[in-house]
């Protein structure tokens, strides 16, 4: 089959609902993953303001890249992560999910050194 | 056609619009309060909770994540980065900043196309 480029594409539906069951989104790995990748960058890390966006920014893609390489088919991820200063003051972090409990889902963790502390929250929406 | 509703600009992920029901739904929850180790809980949940209601109001074919931060006013830093694999042209994403006198709240909404 030759490609042409001036012709248009069509995707004929695939009637599937479900993810595969392999290929459904882990958390509990997720979990592992996001662990591992935040300690490694923060362990003994300092907070400093003008360094932390550029810090955040790279663990974002970096956790990013990691659970794409999961491979978790038809999932849009998404990543959020806050890095917070070692203040004493309180701090309450809380999110809600309105989607299919069968398949979709979450993983978090939250790492805290003498400086500063951070909240990584790794969300998988499956799209039939 | 369904195929025709689908795709019309009435079913993108508004911006303007969740902005203004994340904005509604921290105002109606934290108006006048201070700052309350013990209350802060209960507010992240009903801000979220609002936010999630107002949201299906639109009724879109949306799945919605929202998260709310509450931090109280110490002099400390806050940073907050989100990054999204999805498509582009259907999902979005918006951020609400609010503060008062004792505390800043945070709230992030995240749709993804069904």
């Amino acid at each position: 089959m030759d490609d042409n480029p001036g012709e248009l594409r069509v995707y004929e539906n695939t009637y599937i609902t479900q993810p595969n069951p392999k290929q459904k989104f882990n958390a509990e790995v997720v979990r592992k993953v996001v662990e591992e990748t935040v300690y490694t960058k923060l362990d003994r890390q300092k907070y400093n303001p003008s360094e932390a966006t550029t810090i955040i920014s790279d663990l974002c893609s970096t956790i990013q890249d990691q659970v794409k390489q999961f491979s978790f088919e038809r999932y849009k991820i998404i990543v959020q992560v806050t890095l917070g200063e070692m203040k004493g003051e309180g701090c309450f972090i809380s999110s809600r999910g309105l989607w299919d409990q069968q398949n979709d889902s979450y993983a978090s963790y939250s790492f805290q050194n003498g400086s500063l502390f951070c909240v990584a929250m790794v969300f998988g929406c499956y799209t039939p | 056609m369904m195929d025709d509703i689908q795709t019309s600009e009435e079913v993108a992920f508004v911006v303007e619009d969740v902005t203004n029901i994340i904005k509604e739904s921290i105002e109606v929850t934290l108006q006048q309060a201070s700052y309350h180790h013990s209350k802060v809980g209960q507010w992240t949940s009903n801000v979220v909770e609002q936010c999630l209601r107002r949201l299906t109001g639109l009724n879109k074919p949306f799945k919605y994540i929202v998260s709310c931060i509450i931090m109280q006013k110490t002099g400390a830093g806050l940073h907050t980065a989100s990054s999204c694999y999805w498509d582009n042209a259907s999902d979005g994403s918006c951020s609400y900043r609010w503060e008062n006198k004792t505390m800043y709240c945070i709230t992030s909404v995240f749709g993804c196309m069904i």
